[in-house]
Order: structure tokens, then sequence, then C-alpha cells
């Protein structure tokens, strides 16, 4: 009973990580039909520029100055989305959406090894002795850093659905996904849509860093199977429809940790990439059939 | 006489390298084989389907894994047992090529990336496959018959994608790329030619794998599936050009000369930092490679990637009208 319990818990945290991370890229595929290979890449570096950030002032500080820093830290990344966007993506996009894949690719490239160049080739975890404080609650014990995790996931989700389904540029956004030229009619500045999306499409991945430093260790080539599962999230809850990508990465994480928890480690990825490639023979459309 | 000149460039190489090349020659000669053939069978797929194979190392791999496994555990020698790997490959390519090949655009490509990686994955867990930690060979097999062997495959990959090109297949082939809607309903048996264009290019792929592993005298499926060869085939492509049987040749030479050159000067990883920038810049500015600036036939990447999903063709028909 406390190891199920236990499971859940587990299961709950890394899905809310990985909804997080996945919702970047399902707003991007949705809105643009970009496929950024280069997402759990972008990741792993908002993770090293938070821990990085936080040992150069000294190592020490409470929870506060982690947030802080990793806002800081995801707004630089974003503000390089909108950039990136802005000046080489929209420059292609418009002829061949597909092509900006090979784009991407090349940023996938660049990425882990610029890591490997400025903080070397080893594994990383924050050490902060408030995050292992934990709260007893009736049958398990909840550690402090999940707790926030919790919090900050469920916190960012919530502001963002706000975002993309009641403010005017969220309109905006929906419109330019649901028919661009109509949009365009309507006075969307689409350039500027594209790149805002992009932008927080960084963020998010960027954000999700603070997540991955709170709760686990990190190495510079760990993108790609960052890149794979958030991939497999965005595939199994439709692609371009963010209320399942939120559904289906609280699945996966529960489907992890229950496969973690009382079958083992060993084979755990490996059954996930066979996940990804059956839902795309099988179910294209997602697992709640909404997708494009 | 050009067709000629290509196909037995790859033995043309072997043969100096062998007279004139020390050590280190005949290696990097190998090794620049191994690419031609790699880069050519990739465009099999990629270059005259326009399908984005991101999975192309899994051909390599499972290649790799059945020489190297035969030998090992039967005693077949090295040679026979190269001949294996094909064989398996291609099985392998029918068996999930006929599902994955109705998928398109990103989701072929994302589709066959997620399948090689599950193969690494499994490698890398299984204690028959290597476990992390490899198993090594111990059959030896000396560097000059390793170089006329990956001549011979890059000759058969060269080889393949000549005949396809200069045959009804590549035409067909080209038609499906283009439009496959309008393909089918010319009377192509599109899926009957997508799949032999897959078997096609699983086999000088995995025959390159077979002898690699021999070459190297160890089998590490985070090795053999390494990501990065993928990523590098493509490259090749991107930088020849796509759709021709030159342009990968050109590509993978002019890639192994540049990488030989720089990579003892500026490490690996400043190396892979430039390759990424460098990509960005061909997909940008120079959309048909190298091939095409020499006035070579060659398809733009751009253009190959218009090959669209069936919702987004139906919409292109729709605005059109």
């Amino acid at each position: 009973m406390e190891l199920l319990v236990q499971a859940l818990i587990d299961g709950l945290t890394l899905g809310l990580i990985y909804s997080l991370a996945a919702l970047g890229l399902s707003l991007a595929f949705g809105i643009m039909h970009i496929i950024n290979v280069a997402h759990g890449d972008l990741m792993i570096l908002g993770a090293f520029m938070i821990y990085w950030l936080f040992y150069l002032i000294g190592g020490s500080g409470s929870i506060l100055t982690l947030l802080a820093l990793s806002l800081g830290v995801s707004t630089f990344l974003g503000l390089i989305g909108y950039g990136f966007q802005r000046c080489v993506v929209n420059r292609v996009i418009e002829r061949a959406p597909l092509l900006s894949l090979l784009l991407f690719f090349g940023l996938m490239l660049i990425l882990p090894n610029l890591m490997i160049i400025l903080w070397g080739p080893y594994a990383r975890t924050l050490i902060m002795p408030e995050l292992s404080y934990t709260i007893d609650l009736l049958v398990v014990k909840l550690s402090l850093n999940r707790l926030i995790t919790l919090i900050i996931s469920v916190t960012t989700i919530i502001i963002l659905m706000i975002w993309v389904y009641r403010t005017k540029t969220g309109i905006a956004i929906r419109a330019t996904a649901q028919n661009r030229e109509g949009a365009i009619i309507c006075g969307v500045d689409i350039k500027h849509i594209y790149s805002l999306v992009l932008a927080v499409a960084f963020f998010l991945a960027g954000f999700s860093g603070l997540l991955l430093n709170l709760n686990f260790s990190f190495t510079p080539v760990q993108g790609v199977i960052y890149t794979l599962l958030t991939f497999l999230i965005v595939v199994l809850g439709g692609m371009g429809y963010p209320p399942g990508t939120i559904v289906s990465g609280l699945l996966i994480g529960l489907l992890q940790a229950f496969i973690s928890t009382f079958l083992g480690t060993t084979f755990v990825y490996a059954f996930i990439f066979l996940i990804l490639y059956l839902t795309l023979l099988l179910r294209p459309k997602g697992i709640l059939g909404r997708g494009m | 006489m050009i067709a000629i000149l290509i196909l037995i460039s790859p033995l043309i190489i072997a043969l100096i390298a062998n007279i004139y090349g020390s050590m280190y020659g005949i290696r990097f000669a190998t090794n620049l084989l191994m690419w031609i053939a790699l880069a050519e069978s990739l465009n099999t797929i990629s270059g005259y389907t326009g399908r984005l194979h991101f999975g192309h190392v899994m051909f390599f791999g499972v290649g790799a894994y059945v020489a190297g496994l035969l030998s090992l555990h039967l005693g077949i020698p090295w040679y026979v047992s190269v001949l294996f790997a094909p064989l398996t490959a291609s099985i392998v390519a029918l068996v999930i090529g006929y599902p994955t090949l109705r998928l398109h655009g990103a989701y072929f490509a994302i589709a066959t990336w997620a399948f090689s990686e599950m193969l690494k994955q499994l490698s890398l867990n299984i204690e028959f496959l290597g476990k992390g930690y490899g198993i090594p060979l111990r059959i030896i097999v000396s560097d000059r018959e390793v170089l006329y062997s990956m001549a011979m495959i890059a000759m058969v990959a060269v080889g393949i994608n000549l005949i396809i090109e200069r045959s009804r297949i590549g035409r067909a082939l080209s038609a499906i790329r283009d439009n496959e809607l309008v393909a089918s309903s010319i009377g192509i048996n599109t899926s009957q030619y997508k799949i032999f264009a897959y078997v096609m290019s699983s086999i000088p792929a995995s025959l390159a794998g077979a002898v690699y592993v021999f070459w190297l005298q160890y089998i590490y499926g985070g090795d053999l599936f390494a990501g990065i060869k993928t990523d590098t085939m493509f490259m090749m492509l991107l930088l020849g050009g796509m759709g021709n049987y030159i342009g990968p040749l050109i590509g993978a030479v002019l890639f192994s000369g540049i990488y030989e050159l720089l990579w003892s000067y500026i490490g690996e990883q400043l190396y892979l930092v430039l390759l990424g920038i460098f990509i960005m810049f061909i997909v940008v500015f120079m959309p048909y490679g190298i091939s095409g600036l020499l006035g070579v036939k060659s398809v733009s990447i751009r253009y190959l990637l218009l090959s669209l999903s069936p919702r987004e063709l139906r919409e292109r028909i729709h605005v059109s009208q």
C-alpha cells in the first residue's frame, strides 16, 4: 500500500514535469507545424544554466532565489527563441513547414556539444539541504522537492492554459493555428505570433530545467531521451491539442513510475520508445482522438 | 562515362590508399568508403522517395550485430557472416517498413527515430547484446581486407542508386516523392515501390555495419546505434545534394575530408557545434547542395520537404481550386 501511494506520488510529479515540458513542444507543433527536435536539449540547457548560476552566486540561497534564477534563465531562453524564429525559422517556414525540422536538427547538434565545452560532460545534481525535508502524510513521506515541483508545475500549467484560452493573444494564436490566411486578414501579425509561440516553447523548456534540478541529476547528452519522451507525450495526447498533452503527460509519468517501482528500471526507455512507435502507427491522432 | 567513373571511384580510392597510403591512409580511406556507402544508402530512401529516415543507423547496427554474433557464437568465417547482415536487415526493413512507410513527413521521421532508439536501449540492457560494456570479437581481419570490402560495399551502394535513377523505378519513386496522390492515381503501386526503396537502402547500410564491426573488433550498441551516425549521413546528403547518385558521394568525400582536417585541431565538440551552424546555413541559403551548384539535377530539400500530410494536401488542393 505504502509502495503504491509512493509510486502514485512519484508518477504524478514525473507526469507534471513531463506535461510542462511537452506543452512547449505541443504549442510549437500545433500552431506552426514545427518539429522541435532540440526540445530535450533545451531542457537540459535550462537546467545547466540554472545550476551554474546558482553556484555562481555562492551555492547557498533559499528556494525563492532558485525560482528567481530559473525565471531569469527561462526568459533569456525565451528571448533567444523569439530571435531564432524571427531571424531564421520564419525565413523557411513559409515555403515548407517541415524544413524547420532540419534547422532544429542543427540546434540539436549544437546544444549538447556547447554544454560539454562550457561545463564538461559530468552529471550534475543540485544539493540543497532544505529540499530534503520530508512532510509526513498519513501513509507516505512527501519530500519538499516533490511538493515544490507539484506547486510550480500546476501553477505554470494553469497560467499557460489561461493565456492560451482566455486572453486576446491566446485567441490570436489559436486563430493562426486554425486558419493562417484568415488570421492574416483579421489583422493578426502572424510573424510576431509565430515568434511568440516559439519563445513560450523555449521558456517552458528552460523552466522545466528547474524541475529537473529539483528532482534528478542530469548530463549534457541526456537531451535525446527527453526529446523523445516529450514527443511521445505530444503524440499520445494528440498533436496540437494542449489538454491532451497534459493528460498523456500524467499517464506516461504514472506508467514510468509504476514500471520502475514494480518491474525494475531496465527496460523503461525501450518500452516507452516502443509505445511512441506504436502510437504513431495505430493512433496518430492520439488516445483522445483530438489531434491533427 | 561519368556514371562508370563514379561507380568505380570507390575502388580507385581503395587502390590509391593501398598503394600509396600508410596505415593512417588506409584507415582514413576505409572510413571514407564506409561513409560513402552509408550516405548513398540513405539517399535511396530519403533522396528518391522523400521520406526523412531519421533511424537509418538501425540498419547499420542490425547488420553489425548479426554478423558479429554469428561469427562469435557459431564460428562462421567473417566474410560469410557479413552476407547474413543484408538478409536480416532486409527482413527488418520489410517488417517495419510496411506499416511505417504509410506515415508522412515528420511522423515517419519521429517513428523511425523512436524505433532506432528503442533498439539502442535494448542493446544497452540485454546481457546477450553486450549490455553497456560491449563484447570483444577477437576475429583477426586485416586492414586491407576491410578496405577492399568497404570499397565493394560503396560500389554496391552507388550501383543501387545508379540503377534506380536510370530505370522506371527511379521515375516512379520521384513521382511518389513529388505527389503521392497523383502518383497512385496514374497507376503506380506506391506502397510496393516505397518498400522496395526501403529494402534497397537497408542492404548497403547493413553490409557496412557488418564489416565495421570486424574492423573495430568490438560489438557495442551505444556506438553501433549512435544517433550521431544518422546525423552525419544527413549532413553529407545535405551538403552533396539529395536525389541523385553523385551528391551523397561528393558530400561524403568533402565531409570526411573536412572532419579529418579539423577535428584534431579544434576537438570533437567544437567541430560538432560548427557542424550544426553549418547545417542551418545550408538549409537557409543552399538548398540544392554542392551537386546542385555543379548543375546536376538535384532535388531541393525545400521541395523535398513539401511532402505533406494528407490533410495538408487536401487543404492545398482546396486552396488552389
